[in-house]
């Protein structure tokens, strides 16, 4: 969840009214916000992913005015209705690397240094999030009264580009802001794979950014500017909109006043920002049966409106226009759950499921819960280990090339998906050799192995091992054949050579001719690869497979 | 009176040899060594049966001049037999001569055959002459100093008969004496009335001991029972499978179904089937574990399900879904992939499933991070469900599992609307963020053709397990330590 930080005065300031500490905490956990910090003016807060036009005091501010009703919130004041006569022109050149812009335009606004901190993390974590880090969406800010509009959308190559980057001290090439600004080293994957690079210019050669990567020093946003020119850049249309129609309504609350731009495709003119709101229609009866309510109409649309709708009745059903800068509402569940936070979280009785069944385990949790009782009457201490394991036991063992390996490990220690459990005793005895002898220890968990279909599947496996100053097989042997007794199988043992076991020590398990499992005597090497000074007897079974044979046989 | 089986022995050894002998001939005879006699006879001596003292013996054996005699004979052993080989009389120095005998021999070889009245000396024209007496093979002094001289060492006490003549020998420079102290135990008549009735003890009863009936003959030797016992480990089962046992017992209790899904899972299940958009950052490289090889497969759902997922996110999201990408294997990152996949298998009300399982998230490995942890989901579906069953069935949960109070704020999830988180009350720690919840979206539900709600929640375990276990690091849920699960399990 996106972290946001703020300036409680400057909260207050925004809602108009004030509100003590402790009950803000509270309207903000009711409202998808949750405080993890607060430190004098300075509060930093959670927001959920799903409402960008939280990510800033602004949104916070607008939210919270109409949840307390202090003032509703007017759909028209977000909404660009003039035309501010400038046009961007998009060059062909764009589409392959980067198609689509969006525009606005801000005016009278009034900037702070909290209020430019305000949009400029608005702009940062709606990167983050919308724009999957700028690659969908990437947000630049401009001193419109720095510009001589129309301005130019165009693609030019890395070396035919040429200005001062944000902060930087020296006019750079398109190829050397990549390569040595820190923006350029973050976001220049992006575009560093084509040719030509996205560039926003004005009429008179005046670059304004090289999107998605930074804009320019000269046209950026201080405390002195009164018009903004705002421009979005992306892959999807959709995604500028919204994203357009969040930041407007930020720089809205800051005391400006919106108007559109002309983004012309050649043939096809777009005037931006458009009006994202929809109309959403409710049945009221579908609000009932979904919370548990029992509300009439005038309830649920008094609660709208707290969350910023406009809502009008036709008989049972409620029409409701989302506020111009929501962009979570896709179906009427999502109205509704802005009816219950309305109505409060906490108001909700809770109510036991009329819902009457039979609860039942799982085959396999049956099987698992007979299988680990047998084993602790046997005196095994079972232990209970990372599916996920480290590259270095694996190799020692020489497993590691037949595991699954995780594409994108974090670490060596968690880099291979178990395909036995042999490994894991083996480890755990390697890291308690110092303790008392004899050492007794059993696994039942879920291996990974690729199938037929060469699909990595679950299989459950049973492993148990015998450390002590002296160990034979037949000690292994033994609770073989007195677990399988319990079982009512019949195990059949045929010699076996492995690696991992010394020769003629070790044993292949059959059942029913199904190959179930391995049993052995720990080969001296392997030991000492482990630095394990007591031998070890061991077997692994297959719980799927002995399940298997067990219903096929009947028993049980 | 009670004896161990080692004192018994040896009082009962002593009686043998006479009632009296010294250590080295009892441990001999009890065929061990000295020292293991040591603790049994301090006990009888304790107890009043045996008494000990000490006891000087003398020992006897050849000086070099004693040897000398014992091979060629004495001095007037020797003189006789060259008498005799004369005649029987003969001059003095004639027979000294052919008697070979020394100057410094010539006093004792004359002295000691005429004391014995074996010889007579006369004298003829002033010539000496000696003439036999009384014939014999060998004066006593010699057989005994030959007797002796064979032995190398003896005891004087086996000669205690001829003392008259061994001190005839010292005298004669021809032993010498040695004196050895020793130990010699003695049993008292309390001893030897005690060895009479008692019953010796055993340590161990056995099968052997049992079946012969040798136990009537002994007495079981006491134990100091406030000694402590060697340690015992026990076979014993983890304690936080332990804990998600008891989960699945309040959910079996409630009526839940239980539910298993693959490790290993498709992107469609875990993310697309749950109107997860292909573009969410959950679904990035950061936040979900991929597989090395093989990276993708062919998703078991029916076909037309997945058209159905396809409409739904291209519609509800707005973007091009991509069956290349729903394809790709992940590792299971939320439970919730395994109530879809039940739910597409079990489409008919009433529903109530739950499934307690193993996750998977990138993350930094520390104290309160895990890369693999356990969330329990689980799902109710009916015509009747609705957002205050799913607060009630989450209230019942946390109060089973002994939580006083629960409460909820809103939340996001992309598959469920209304979406909630809940928060749980413990009497120490406050409110503790347990879960997340909600009511399944159309967009999840319209493809399978389910047109009730379902409500769904998953809950973290490994945080309630470390409050419920007392452990402070995560990580030791899946100890690699035996001793920590060999003892209380305490972190």
């Amino acid at each position: 969840m996106p972290t946001v930080a703020l300036n409680i005065k400057d909260l207050m300031k925004l809602i108009g009214g004030e509100l003590n500490t402790e009950w803000l905490i509270e309207v903000l956990r009711a409202n998808k916000c949750s405080v993890e910090m607060v430190q004098g003016d300075d509060m930093i807060l959670e927001v959920t992913s799903d409402r960008p036009d939280l990510f800033s005091a602004e949104g916070i501010a607008r939210a919270l005015r109409s949840y307390l009703g202090l003032r509703e919130i007017n759909h028209e004041e977000y909404l660009a209705r003039e035309y501010s006569g400038v046009e961007v022109l998009v060059s062909e050149s764009v589409r392959d690397v980067r198609p689509f812009i969006a525009c606005a335009i801000v005016k009278n606004v009034k900037l702070d240094d909290e209020a430019i901190r305000q949009v400029m993390q608005l702009q940062e974590k709606l990167h983050m999030t919308y724009g999957l880090k700028r690659k969908n969406a990437s947000i630049g800010l401009y001193d419109l009264d720095s510009i001589k509009p129309p301005i130019i959308y165009e693609a030019r190559r890395p070396s035919d580009i040429r200005f001062r980057p944000l902060d930087e001290k020296r006019e750079m090439r398109g190829d050397e802001i990549l390569k040595y600004t820190s923006k350029g080293a973050e976001y220049g994957w992006i575009i560093s794979g084509f040719d030509r690079y996205p560039l926003l210019r004005d009429s008179e050669g005046r670059v304004l950014s090289m999107p998605p990567i930074i804009n320019s020093e000269e046209t950026k946003v201080t405390t002195n500017t009164r018009n903004v020119f705002i421009d979005i850049t992306g892959l999807s249309e959709k995604t500028l909109n919204q994203a357009l129609a969040v930041l407007v309504a930020a720089l809205v609350d800051r005391g400006g006043k919106a108007f559109s731009v002309k983004v012309v495709y050649g043939d096809r003119v777009v005037a931006t920002p458009i009006d994202i709101s929809k109309e959403m229609s409710l049945r009221l009866s579908r609000v009932n049966e979904v919370l548990g309510v029992n509300l009439s109409k005038e309830d649920v649309a008094k609660l709208l409106t707290k969350m910023g709708y406009v809502v009008r009745t036709e008989e049972d059903t409620l029409v409701c226009k989302t506020s111009p800068y929501r962009v979570d509402v896709i179906s009427d569940v999502d109205v509704i759950e802005d009816v219950a936070i309305a109505y409060g979280y906490d108001k909700f009785e809770f109510e036991y499921p009329p819902v009457v069944t039979i609860g039942k385990l799982h085959p396999k949790s049956l099987f698992n819960r007979k299988l680990r009782e047998i084993m602790v009457g046997f005196g095994f201490q079972e232990i209970y280990t990372y599916v996920l394991s480290s590259r270095s036991v694996l190799m020692q063992l020489g497993i590691f090339d037949k595991a699954i390996k995780l594409g994108n490990p974090v670490s060596s220690e968690y880099e291979v998906l178990r395909c036995d459990l042999t490994s894991k005793l083996l480890h755990f005895l390697s890291l308690n050799k110092h303790l008392e002898h004899p050492q007794k220890v059993f696994e039942i968990g879920d291996v990974v192995v690729l199938n037929e279909e060469r699909r990595p599947v679950n299989e459950t496996h049973l492993a148990c091992a015998i450390s002590d100053f002296e160990v034979s097989f037949e000690e292994i042997q033994a609770v073989l054949y007195a677990l399988f007794e319990i079982l009512g199988l019949e195990p059949r043992l045929e010699p076996w050579e492995e690696e991992l076991f010394i020769r003629g020590r070790c044993a292949k398990v059959f059942v029913n001719e199904r190959d179930v499992g391995l049993l052995g005597e720990i080969s001296p090497e392997v030991l000492e690869k482990l630095e394990l000074e007591y031998p070890v007897a061991l077997m692994e079974v297959n719980v799927d497979k002995l399940q298997q044979a067990i219903e096929e046989s009947g028993k049980l | 009176m009670e004896l161990r089986e080692s004192e018994l022995k040896l009082l009962k050894t002593l009686i043998e040899l006479g009632g009296k002998a010294t250590i080295t001939a009892l441990a001999q005879k009890m065929g061990v060594h000295e020292s293991a006699t040591y603790t049994p006879l301090m006990l009888l001596i304790d107890k009043g049966l045996v008494s000990m003292r000490e006891r000087t013996d003398r020992l006897l054996k050849c000086t070099d001049e004693g040897r000398k005699c014992a091979e060629k004979g004495l001095p007037e052993e020797r003189l006789l037999k060259a008498l005799k080989r004369l005649g029987g009389k003969s001059e003095v120095s004639i027979v000294l001569e052919e008697a070979c005998i020394a100057e410094e021999e010539v006093d004792a070889a004359l002295g000691w055959a005429k004391k014995r009245g074996l010889i007579k000396l006369s004298s003829v024209e002033g010539k000496r002459f000696i003439e036999i007496v009384k014939e014999v093979e060998e004066v006593e002094e010699g057989k005994i100093l030959k007797d002796i001289c064979a032995k190398g060492t003896v005891e004087e006490y086996e000669y205690r008969n001829l003392l008259n003549v061994v001190s005839i020998l010292i005298d004669r420079g021809l032993l010498e004496v040695e004196e050895r102290k020793e130990r010699e135990v003695e049993v008292t008549s309390l001893g030897l009335e005690v060895a009479e009735k008692a019953k010796p003890t055993l340590t161990k009863l056995n099968a052997d001991i049992i079946r012969k009936g040798i136990w009537r003959h002994y007495s079981l030797q006491p134990y100091d029972v406030k000694a402590k016992p060697p340690k015992l480990y026990p076979g014993k089962k983890h304690p936080y499978l332990e804990f998600l046992e008891e989960l699945k017992e309040i959910l079996l209790a409630m009526g839940f179904e239980e539910a298993m899904g693959p490790y290993v899972e498709y992107e469609f299940w875990n993310f697309d089937a749950l109107f997860q958009a292909q573009n969410h950052p959950a679904r990035e490289v950061h936040d979900s574990f991929f597989i090395a090889y093989p990276r993708e497969g062919a998703i078991d759902a029916d076909q037309d399900y997945i058209e159905k997922v396809k409409e739904e996110h291209e519609r509800g999201w707005g973007y091009k879904w991509d069956l290349s990408i729903a394809r790709r294997y992940v590792m299971r990152s939320q439970t919730t992939a395994v109530s879809i996949r039940f739910l597409a298998q079990h489409k008919k009300p009433p529903i109530k499933m739950f499934c307690l399982s193993k996750v998977f998230r990138p993350d930094v490995v520390d104290a309160k991070h895990s890369v693999e942890f356990h969330q329990l989901d689980g799902i109710v579906g009916d015509h009747v469900i609705n957002f205050k069953h799913l607060l009630g069935i989450l209230a019942a949960i946390a109060k089973e599992l002994g939580f006083e109070a629960i409460k909820f704020v809103p939340s996001y999830f992309p598959f469920t609307e209304p979406s909630v988180e809940g928060f749980v009350k413990h009497p120490k720690l406050g409110w503790i963020e347990c879960l997340g919840a909600g009511l399944f979206r159309p967009e999840v539900l319209r493809p399978l053709n389910i047109d009730f709600q379902v409500i769904a929640w998953g809950i973290g375990v490994d945080r309630l397990a470390m409050i419920k276990l007392g452990i402070n690091d995560i990580r030791d849920l899946h100890t690699m330590r035996l001793d920590k699960l060999r003892g209380a399990f305490r972190g």
